[in-house]
């Protein structure tokens, strides 16, 4: 599932916010701010984006570096929430 | 507040000129090329949304010296509201600061019902445009009376960020230059025209009077202390862009507005401003960093900046308005690519 998820997170970041035609490398470790990947307006974009295509909400208290500074900490953040949301629906 | 139109969107035939360009001779309208440079003046951007040959339609626009006025224009045979969408994404204005001008009464009352929140208006209003309410800030500054060209030099920058390998390659090629330093009185008319103009990056909304604010420059010593940022790159000068109040009590600093231009939005400026002025409050005895939040409809980003730049809520009262604290742990690392001055 995380193979599945971080594809998808890294296509979106791969078609918005990189130069298009090049492949440049983006490390799932890299810290998405510190590269210039995303700045905040890229975030909001990138959340919305998240939201939509795992159907799932990002409270906004969970917009912490911790959770939002990498693919990879993005990727497991996201697993959670949509583990989260499938134990609500069931109750 | 009342409403400030960022962005005229144009038809061209019978509106921008008299006669059909695909047709043979069209015959500009004067009293539109007035309407023009009084509202590029005073900041507002115009653009295109037409139907029509673009080939034509450009060297029409060539011919009579009528192309310098418009960014981003769409000549095409899409429906006028995708165009228009399309316009205002591209310059990250939002559909209700989007006037519409037409001749044509279904185009008109197609962008009513599609896009309610832009402003539409007859072809025969043109020449009373810059009379209308929305359509005078009510400053005039140095950044509004270029804010044409500036638009055109961000357009350098997107095309030539295509051929670098890397994000930071091409934010470094840039050398980006931030000079953040206390205000003047000189630049008060582009501090309240920022407080006015600036919604998403805005995390209070706070606006002042001139009076108020020339007040606040005066007292800087033992009052709050105003900032004004300055931005330049290889491409050219982008103005003032940010304004930022912090009101000190001893070792406490509390940030009661951070504003910054949406146009220079996606190159990680921000941080670099929040982590100079947390290191200039250190340098000056600040202990306890704060920073107020109003939440708007249109501001989340604001909250996520400050989140993502190491600051926790602490509390919430009733009218929706919030503070934030700094953990200095967890302080913003400054981009390698802006240069502090």
């Amino acid at each position: 599932m995380d193979t599945e998820i971080e594809a998808i997170l890294v296509t979106f970041i791969r078609e918005n916010c990189l130069p298009q035609k090049v492949q440049m490398t983006l490390g799932k470790e890299d810290n998405l701010f510190d590269t210039g990947t995303i700045d905040s307006a890229g975030l909001i974009h990138f959340i919305g984006f998240i939201e939509d295509r795992f159907n799932i909400v990002i409270p906004d208290e969970d917009l912490i570096p911790e959770k939002f500074t990498t693919i990879a900490s993005i990727t497991a953040y996201v697993r959670a929430r949509i583990h989260e949301s499938a134990i609500e629906s069931l109750r | 507040m009342e409403t400030l139109y960022k962005c005229v969107i144009w038809d061209l035939d019978n509106t921008l000129w008299n006669g059909i360009c695909l047709e043979g001779r069209v015959e500009p309208r004067d009293e539109v090329r007035r309407t023009l440079e009084v509202l590029r003046d005073r900041g507002v951007l115009h653009s295109i949304a037409s139907r029509g040959d673009e080939a034509v339609a450009r060297q029409t626009l060539e011919s009579y010296d009528l192309r310098k006025y418009f960014v981003e224009p769409k000549i095409n045979w899409l429906p006028k509201n995708t165009n228009i969408l399309d316009i205002a994404r591209t310059l990250n204005i939002s559909l209700d600061a989007v006037a519409f001008v037409d001749d044509d009464p279904f185009e008109r009352e197609q962008i009513s019902y599609m896009l309610p929140a832009v402003r539409v208006i007859e072809a025969g209003e043109a020449a009373a445009l810059p009379d209308l309410d929305g359509f005078n800030p009510g400053v005039l500054t140095a950044e509004a009376r270029t804010r044409t060209r500036l638009y055109e030099e961000e357009q350098g920058r997107q095309s030539a960020a295509a051929s670098y390998t890397s994000r930071e390659d091409f934010l470094l090629s840039c050398r980006m230059q931030l000079d953040l330093r206390p205000a003047t009185a000189g630049d008060a008319p582009r501090v309240m025209e920022l407080m006015q103009r600036t919604h998403q990056m805005n995390s209070t909304g706070l606006l002042l009077s001139e009076s108020a604010l020339l007040g606040i420059i005066r007292d800087s010593e033992e009052g709050p202390h105003l900032y004004v940022a300055e931005l330049s790159d290889r491409f050219g000068w982008c103005g003032i862009i940010g304004v930022f109040l912090a009101e000190v009590d001893g070792p406490q600093w509390q940030v009661a507005l951070f504003a910054m231009s949406c146009r220079v939005m996606g190159r990680g400026i921000e941080r670099a401003i929040i982590s100079e002025l947390v290191d200039r409050a250190t340098a000056r005895g600040c202990r306890h960093f704060r920073a107020l939040y109003h939440a708007t409809e249109r501001n989340r980003m604001m909250r996520t900046m400050f989140q993502m730049s190491g600051f926790r809520q602490q509390g919430m009262r009733d009218n929706g308005s919030t503070f934030f604290e700094l953990d200095f742990t967890q302080k913003p690392t400054r981009p390698s690519w802006v240069s502090v001055i």
